[in-house]
């Protein structure tokens, strides 16, 4: 892998905590005393946190999807019925 | 690909029947068919309506799916049990915020249910500039894929190549984002 990819990869492990200790507070220590690496570090927390909203976002609308052919679609006609009935009470 | 893939024994737990669900879609299904009755009844018997259950349990199957999907999660009930303790807990925080915030008019309260606004566009303008992208990116980080399970989603021939194209995504949403925040700076503060 090319350098910079590299040092995505090891701001990666330092992020979530994962590889050699050592390796890790190696990075912590470049990301201290290298304000571009330290933009770098603080972009690809952010990026992680967006990718993250993206899967919630996409989870949800397949849960939305699933929800309304379970109240719409003929063939869960007993589902639909018994949370009708629920509700009638 | 299912709720419980990172699961050490490879089960799902959530409904013992004899055929594995394969696909998200189907696992989700089956926590409908198994729990929304449930979680409708108890909705009912605190007043609620059928609408206030299906987007109480929207959330809840949400928070169960990304516990789910932690290597350390290990629940001491039954999942079924589980998905519905997690729908209680929302649902209290539901009624809590409906009744303090019911004579506010577009309250944008962030947290966990309301992204922020500025997230929102965020995350819309990424899929717009890239979608291919963000599907890999969310394969791996949010859906916990393996890299095999990621090289033959996206049809790359080894785990290598997908691990350089994972890096080389996150690389450029990374440029991205810092870019689009000079617009959003609030976001980041």
């Amino acid at each position: 892998m090319r350098t910079s990819l590299n040092e995505i990869n090891a701001i990666e492990a330092w992020h979530f905590q994962q590889g050699e200790l050592p390796d890790r507070l190696l990075t912590e220590a470049q990301i201290l005393s290298n304000p571009q690496l330290k933009e770098k570090a603080k972009w690809q927390s952010a990026t992680y946190d967006l990718v993250k909203q993206y899967g919630r976002d996409k989870l949800l609308h397949e849960i939305r999807k699933v929800e309304k052919q379970l109240f719409t679609v003929p063939k869960y006609r007993s589902f639909q019925d018994r949370i009708r009935s629920i509700f009638k009470r | 690909m299912t709720f419980l893939n990172n699961r050490p024994n490879g089960e799902n737990m959530l409904v013992k029947e004899k055929s594995k669900p394969r696909t998200r879609e189907d696992q989700i299904l089956m926590c409908y068919k198994a729990v929304f009755p449930v979680a409708a009844s108890y909705v009912r018997r605190q007043g609620g309506s059928l609408e206030d259950t299906q987007e109480v349990f929207q959330q809840a199957l949400v928070a169960f799916y990304e516990r789910s999907q932690n290597v350390m999660f290990q629940p001491e009930q039954e999942d079924q049990a589980y998905l519905m303790g997690i729908f209680k807990n929302l649902w209290i925080k539901h009624r809590s915020h409906s009744q303090r915030f019911a004579h506010l008019d577009d309250f944008d309260l962030e947290d966990e249910k309301n992204p922020s606004v500025i997230k929102q566009k965020l995350v819309q303008y990424l899929k717009q500039s890239g979608e291919r992208c963000m599907e890999l990116l969310q394969s791996f980080y949010y859906e916990k894929l393996s890299m095999k399970q990621l090289a033959e989603r996206f049809g790359y021939v080894s785990e290598r190549s997908v691990t350089v194209q994972k890096y080389k995504c996150l690389e450029k949403v990374r440029n991205e984002v810092r870019q689009k925040s000079l617009q959003y700076e609030d976001f980041f503060e």
